[in-house]
């Protein structure tokens, strides 16, 4: 009955929305979170300066605050302001390599958020444009009423056949169905409210 | 060959500087800022007997008329005995309310929300008020100069004894400030503008706040670059030999640091030098000064510390000032000089 048309636009669509609620259900912030952590061990990996003077000033300055805490500030008052200065100057420097990681970081943000954008969004688009006169799939024509005809050739293919939105709205709706069911199964019980202690704590 | 390496332990290298034009001498309070002053005044005096000097207090606490036992105001009123040398006291805290009342002037419409917008920005822009605080003493120089035209005075130092309120310096970097917040405010007033002039506000006279902002932000600069040039402004610190005033100590100099002005003196006061007196406390208190002595000398090795003792009764008046004062020129010795302690003048 149904007569399987374009497999290559079907699965390409597949992928992108898989794609595309595996991000959303992630969440945008986690993945920009991650991906720079896995930026920021790279590069330091590799020897970016950057990132192993600030880690080393870092410590430094936590080995510095030690020290000054450890002596008596009046009874060793010039040990004690040269640390003082010593702080002050390393802090000034953490602060300004800081600022410099951070540009960076927004940097690292704008390209995974591009990359996202370019994986996820554009394809979707590209496809609604160039494929939208493609009939994905096939059925005998008279089969529907002529009102759900109309809408399954949505956007612009001819009375008889299955267009890309429909395609694309049954795969997103099957997919959050399995996100739905995956993260009951991931995440953790509500707890049933305790009468007694919602009241207790009042 | 080795004393010219040596940083001398006085105050020579202010007091017989060539081009100094603005000598500031600060510290926390108690610490004896004003007789500190007044004798670097007093020796500037003494050492230049054909110059004019001239020394400011910006104290709301008033003390120079009680250093010099002499009545001052805001004119400079030359100190009985000591002809080359003037004094004023300024209230700094003038020029901030007259600066809001000429806004008042400019603009009496109640409902204008420009109005508020002015007060609030002017009144809260780190350093303003010290600026315009030195904006009035400037002023008040100016002034006297226009004012006597037939004999001009030009000072050719003017000593500062400034308040012990904290930043008192803070507004060095006030020009970089006022800089950016005028350029957003003008941006902001180019866009708002029309719609604030729909409301009923006047374009002339927020022209005319605009342009006393500039004007301040102007003189401000020019100031700063005086101040922070060290052939032409120094820093004197004070304080005495204890835990709390050497740390503030440290701390005003890093922050005079930061604004790019030169400091290389610390006059520490007060000190007891009891090692041939009778008195077991004052020995034990001296042994407690010079442990802070040690460690001053080792975090200023490149300062002048200029070591003035304590005497036995407030250092006021002209000929007191001077027996005290000729110490931060020639080192205190406790051994020769012991006698100043109980040698000043009874003066009443």
């Amino acid at each position: 009955m149904l007569d399987l048309n374009s497999s290559s636009v079907l699965t390409l669509i597949l992928v992108v929305l898989i794609a595309k609620t595996v991000i959303t259900s992630i969440g945008k912030p986690t993945l920009l979170n991650k991906c720079w952590n896995l930026y920021s061990v790279v590069a330091s990996r590799a020897g970016k300066p950057q990132f192993v003077e600030l880690a080393k000033k870092r410590q430094e300055l936590v080995q510095i605050n030690k020290e000054r805490k450890s002596i008596s500030a009046q009874d060793q008052y010039a040990k004690w302001t040269k640390l003082n200065r010593s702080f002050d100057k390393l802090s000034a420097e953490v602060k300004t390599l800081a600022d410099q990681v951070s540009t960076e970081k927004a940097t690292v943000n704008k390209v995974v958020n591009g990359a996202v954008t370019l994986l996820t969004v554009a394809p979707i688009w590209f496809c609604r444009v160039w494929y939208r006169k493609t009939v994905l799939f096939h059925f005998p024509s008279g089969y529907f009423p002529g009102v759900m005809e109309w809408f399954l050739a949505l956007p612009f293919t001819v009375k008889g056949g299955v267009g890309l939105t429909v395609w694309m709205f049954a795969v997103n709706s099957v997919l959050s169905s399995i996100v739905f069911l995956a993260l009951y199964l991931v995440e953790p019980a509500v707890q049933k409210p305790d009468k007694a202690a919602s009241t207790k704590s009042q | 060959m080795d004393m010219d390496l040596e940083i001398e332990p006085t105050l020579q290298s202010v007091i017989l500087h060539e081009t100094l034009k603005w000598l500031f001498v600060g510290g926390k309070g108690g610490v004896g800022k004003t007789t500190t002053s007044s004798s670097i005044a007093v020796q500037l005096a003494l050492a230049y007997p054909n110059d004019q000097f001239l020394l400011i207090s910006t104290d709301p606490a008033h003390n120079l008329s009680d250093a010099f036992c002499q009545k001052f105001g805001k004119d400079a009123r030359k100190v009985e005995g000591l002809s080359n040398l003037s004094c004023m006291e300024i209230d700094p805290e003038a020029a901030m309310t007259d600066l809001q009342t000429q806004a008042q002037q400019y603009n009496n419409d109640p409902n204008d929300p420009l109005k508020s917008m002015m007060n609030d920005m002017t009144g809260s822009i780190p350093g303003i008020d010290e600026a315009l605080s030195f904006m009035e003493v400037l002023k008040h120089i100016k002034n006297q100069k226009a004012g006597e035209n037939s004999n001009a005075i030009s000072y050719r130092t003017i000593i500062f004894d400034t308040a012990p309120t904290g930043h008192t310096l803070r507004f060095l970097q006030l020009p970089a400030t006022l800089e950016k917040l005028l350029s957003k405010f003008k941006d902001l007033s180019g866009k708002l503008g029309p719609m604030l002039n729909m409301l009923g506000g006047g374009g002339a006279q927020k022209q005319d706040i605009f342009e006393k902002l500039n004007e301040i932000q102007k003189s401000v600069s020019e100031v700063n670059e005086q101040f922070t040039n060290p052939d032409l402004t120094t820093f004197v610190c004070v304080c005495i030999s204890e835990f709390l005033s050497l740390y503030e100590t440290e701390r005003m100099i890093q922050e005079l640091m930061s604004y790019n002005m030169d400091v290389n003196s610390i006059v520490v006061n007060q000190l007891l030098f009891a090692e041939a007196d009778d008195c077991k406390r004052c020995h034990s208190r001296w042994k407690m000064q010079k442990k802070y002595l040690d460690q001053m000398a080792e975090l200023y090795e490149d300062y002048h510390l200029v070591k003035m003792p304590l005497l036995g009764s407030e250092i006021r008046g002209v000929e007191n000032l001077k027996k005290f004062s000729k110490y931060l020129l020639q080192p205190y010795d406790p051994k020769v000089d012991n006698g100043l302690v109980f040698d000043l003048e009874e003066t009443t």
